[in-house]
């Protein structure tokens, strides 16, 4: 595809655990202010695709009232809210059988907008959408504002007012790489490094299904926006061969060392592969109550940041601090 | 004028620039020349339509801005500047891809030599078939088809004789192994022969066809391939080359589109652009491959024998 080394995703939309932390406090933050500034947070898109926030509350009495109804979410609180969105986006594309590259592209483009903006700011479910749309205009699988709107029961006009503000949140950087085919890519590779016999290649064939769904659940986590798709797709190769047993995966990796110049030790890469390992296994093991409220309540949607959200939330969440330690330790997170 | 949300204040078009003059007119809006107010630099407005068909931005427009955001680096693209958004006068919302201003393209650029006997200099023509094989190696490098290549979407500098790839609508970043395209695409003077027989599977062999037409046309200020339809097209071009058959052209009868054609044998190419010298004569032959796994890549192409003489310091 087009080349990853050259790309603005590479350059641009790869993070330090650090860096993540830093921008989703930043968006947390100004969203509290606006909260205590103005009583709302939810921003205003109109028709032209121009934002406003909501108007300053009037009265200092105006303003307690509203304090003492609304309290901002965490950070902690908006990654379950995001994470339960995300679960959403990738039921709504299996429904409608969007292909696997739609998906993954409109995963990309929600984590990176809720980068740039807190989840009190924009509503999941109308930004998920919007992802849905531009991802399947981008990815020349054009499908109707409307007709995805009545897929779902939604007014397509919310798609349509919320897809420039969208697009300008991802800078325009549209084209995204995902690990799915760098699994293909990988496994490609396999077969001719190990010059693989029918009973291999149907072998390999298993080993890609269950790396596939390794790498739905990476897809669910910060690690697209942490790890270059190359190497999350060897994670997932890599936790696949470990239930099947199908090659030598030390010495697959040797072989790409020996072919490759490469400037970094395989033991680096060893250690980037652990990094995304324990990422995955941290962000899937702090589930969410709020998420598991969510997924059983009977509603399709719920309806983006409600006051009875912060009411269902506790505990540690979603690996934040785990964020933290990672920085500590250091972990290579090599960048292509 | 609009705050983002991370408290930067957003200019609008209209606020940014000063409109000259209308330039040209593309599938989805007008193109201008205008004045960036802050800097007094000229820029190209292109003009692009929202909500036309309640479908939001054109998958073009996207395509093209997310390709550019990628291959802008490059001297031989043109370069994005911004993205902007504006209202027109009935109030609809219009975006602005802001761009760096071109004072003219290489149709208007052969336009200009129409007087007889008045040909474009032979090392003018070699420079300029450098910058384009550059830029399209540059495109191709970075997994980019761009699908409509035609002397309309080179732009140039006539003063510099800086050419740059511009009008990325149709580009698109192509996977391996390449998948199935739309073969609707290309104007048609430019169309590589795979696609006119309907491949739905092709590569980066369609762009050097059409920059092989390109390379004749600047030699003799006329169309190579002037067909009018898809199946005149395909005879023009079958006049000149010959008719394909499997021994030139492994697997061409089992094309989508392919029928009985009348049978041609090839001509030389001298008879249909007189006056390019022999080395340029056997780089276009190998751009005009039939086979387009045979076809000279453009990376390739920079380095063949016919660009030796040229003083590439400042290309």
């Amino acid at each position: 595809m087009a080349d990853f080394q050259t790309s603005t995703h590479r350059a641009k939309w790869i993070f330090s655990p650090q860096q993540l932390v830093e921008k989703y406090r930043a968006a947390n933050q100004r969203a509290k202010q606006i909260l205590e500034k103005c009583g709302a947070t939810l921003m205003e898109v109109d028709v032209d695709g121009s934002l406003s926030y909501p108007e300053p509350q009037m009265t200092a009495k105006d303003s307690a009232e509203k304090h003492s109804r609304t309290k901002p979410l965490t950070i902690e609180e908006e990654q379950c809210i995001k994470v339960f969105y995300e679960n959403k986006l990738q039921e709504v594309c299996n429904n409608f059988r969007f292909p696997h590259k739609i998906q993954a592209t409109a995963l990309i483009y929600f984590k990176r907008f809720y980068l740039q903006w807190s989840v009190m700011e924009h509503q999941p479910k109308h930004i998920m959408l919007t992802c849905i749309y531009a991802a399947c205009k981008i990815e020349e699988n054009h499908v109707s504002a409307e007709e995805l709107g009545k897929g779902i029961s939604q007014d397509h006009q919310m798609i349509l007012n919320n897809e420039m503000i969208v697009y300008q949140s991802l800078e325009f950087d549209l084209i995204v790489y995902a690990p799915y085919r760098s699994v293909e890519g990988f496994i490609n590779d396999m077969e001719e490094f190990f010059n693989a016999g029918d009973n291999q290649l149907e072998m390999l064939k298993t080993l890609q299904e269950t790396a596939r769904f390794e790498v739905d659940k990476m897809m669910l986590t910060d690690a697209p926006l942490l790890f270059p798709p190359g190497q999350l797709a060897l994670a997932a190769l890599r936790n696949s061969n470990a239930f099947h047993r199908v090659i030598d995966f030390d010495s697959y990796l040797r072989g790409i060392f020996s072919r490759e110049n490469s400037m970094h030790t395989m033991s680096e890469l060893s250690e980037s592969l652990d990094a995304i390992d324990s990422w995955v296994i941290v962000s899937h093991s702090n589930v969410c109550p709020l998420t598991e409220q969510m997924c059983n309540s009977k509603s399709t949607f719920c309806i983006g940041w409600e006051p009875w959200v912060t009411s269902v939330l506790h505990g540690p969440l979603c690996g934040l601090d785990f964020v933290c330690r990672l920085e500590n330790t250091k972990v290579l997170l090599r960048r292509n | 004028m609009e705050k983002t949300g991370a408290g930067v204040v957003v200019l609008s078009a209209k606020e940014a620039f000063e409109k000259l003059e209308k330039v040209g007119e593309g599938t989805y809006g007008k193109v201008y020349r205008a004045r960036e107010k802050a800097t007094g630099k000229i820029v190209a407005l292109k003009k692009t339509r929202l909500h036309e068909d309640q479908d939001g931005v054109p998958p073009t427009t996207l395509r093209e801005v997310s390709i550019l955001r990628m291959l802008s680096r490059d001297p031989h693209v043109v370069s994005l500047m911004d993205v902007k958004q504006g209202q027109n006068k009935e109030g609809k919302t219009v975006l602005y891809l802001v761009f760096e201003y071109m004072d003219t393209d290489l149709k208007k650029f052969i336009r200009s030599f129409d007087q007889p006997g008045q040909n474009i200099p032979p090392e003018t023509i070699k420079s300029l078939m450098y910058q384009l094989c550059k830029g399209i190696a540059f495109c191709h490098g970075h997994g980019i088809l761009h699908r409509d290549l035609k002397p309309h979407n080179l732009l140039m500098d006539r003063k510099t004789m800086m050419l740059k790839i511009a009008d990325l609508g149709l580009a698109r970043a192509f996977t391996v192994p390449i998948k199935k395209y739309t073969h609707e695409i290309l104007t048609l003077w430019y169309r590589a022969p795979e696609v006119l027989l309907g491949a739905t599977h092709y590569s980066m062999a369609v762009d050097i066809w059409s920059v092989g037409c390109i390379f004749a046309e600047l030699v003799t200020r006329r169309a190579l391939f002037p067909g009018d339809s898809e199946l005149q097209q395909l005879l023009h071009i079958f006049r000149l080359l010959g008719t394909p058959n499997e021994e030139v052209w492994p697997g061409v009868s089992k094309l989508k589109d392919w029928h009985e054609y009348p049978q041609w044998n090839s001509q030389s190419l001298s008879t249909a652009v007189p006056g390019l010298e022999e080395l340029g004569l056997d780089l276009l032959s190998q751009m005009l491959e039939y086979e387009p796994s045979k076809r000279i890549s453009a990376k390739k192409a920079m380095e063949h024998a016919y660009f030796d003489d040229l003083d590439k310091r400042n290309l």
